[in-house]
């Protein structure tokens, strides 16, 4: 229970240096869809181990370093793919504004996710996440 | 950047936990939090207005053909200005949607991963925000 903060810092330093490798690949690469949709796969794939692991606190834990790779591999795009799609910059940083302001509107779903009652190992939580993941995937053209 | 405080606030969380032992319990665990991270912030809005330069020609990292194209570019006049017709482009263009509704989505897994993360590590049901899971862990 007492390292249980300690433990939250691992998972961000993977997304932190997945979030800068993948933002300079998708502004030199080109490579925006295919980021986008190999991160929420990643994500899926962290959610369907960490509710399968829930029983074994150390491999469920590995699942959340998944979950936070594939955050960062998606997370740059959502912004920056918003930027490039106008060429002139007053339009682009109205888009970027714009972009932000609604996507961040999801917070608030995101801060009633894991208090579901009766929902003790995360499983409706994780499964919602997973929802999330495909329909992101699903929405890339 | 989220992903970047993550890293910190954690084992600041953890420590400041530890401050309510070492002064037996004075102030509660989530007080001792509020006191540490507002300190550093506070010490690092002072470093950073002595720092933060001011003018183009402070700047140590730009050679001088770097400044005097970016003085050039200052003296330009803005090529557009936002008006109500700027707004139109944005919002009429499909395409802002749908990157806001991905933003959105991935936002949500985003989000409820930082903040609940340790509640998810920790296997636990009931909602503990951060500060009163430092506290608890003291106690037990």
């Amino acid at each position: 229970m007492l390292t249980t903060e300690l433990l939250t810092a691992p998972p961000c330093v993977v997304a932190a240096l997945l979030v800068l490798v993948c933002g300079f690949l998708a502004d030199r690469g080109n490579k925006r869809t295919a980021l986008v949709v190999s991160g929420s796969l990643v994500v899926s794939l962290g959610y369907l181990l960490h509710i399968l692991l829930r029983q074994h606190r150390w491999a469920s834990y590995g699942a959340i370093f998944i979950i936070a790779a594939g955050i960062g591999i998606e997370g740059p795009i959502g912004v920056s793919w918003s930027a490039i799609n106008f060429s002139e910059p007053s339009v682009r940083a109205v888009a970027v504004a714009m972009v932000t302001m609604t996507g961040n509107l999801g917070s608030v779903v995101a801060s009633y996710l894991y208090t579901v009652p009766a929902d003790t190992r995360h499983g409706k939580a994780s499964t919602f996440s997973i929802f999330l993941s495909i329909l992101i995937i699903r929405m890339i053209p | 950047m989220a992903a970047l405080s993550g890293i910190a606030s954690g084992p600041i969380a953890f420590a400041s936990s530890h401050l309510e032992d070492l002064f037996h319990g004075r102030l509660h665990g989530w007080q001792y939090l509020f006191i540490t991270e507002g300190t550093i912030t506070v010490l690092l809005s002072l470093v950073s207005f002595c720092v933060l330069f001011n003018d183009v020609d402070q700047v140590r990292w730009l050679t001088d053909e770097e400044k005097e194209y970016q003085r050039q570019r200052m003296l330009l006049p803005p090529a557009t200005t936002i008006t109500a017709a700027t707004f139109k482009t944005v919002l009429t263009d499909w395409k802002t949607w749908l990157f806001s509704l991905v933003f959105m989505l991935s936002s949500i897994n985003m989000t409820s991963i930082t903040v609940f993360s340790p509640l998810i590590i920790d296997g636990k049901q009931t909602l503990v925000p951060l500060y009163i899971t430092s506290e608890r862990a003291n106690r037990t």
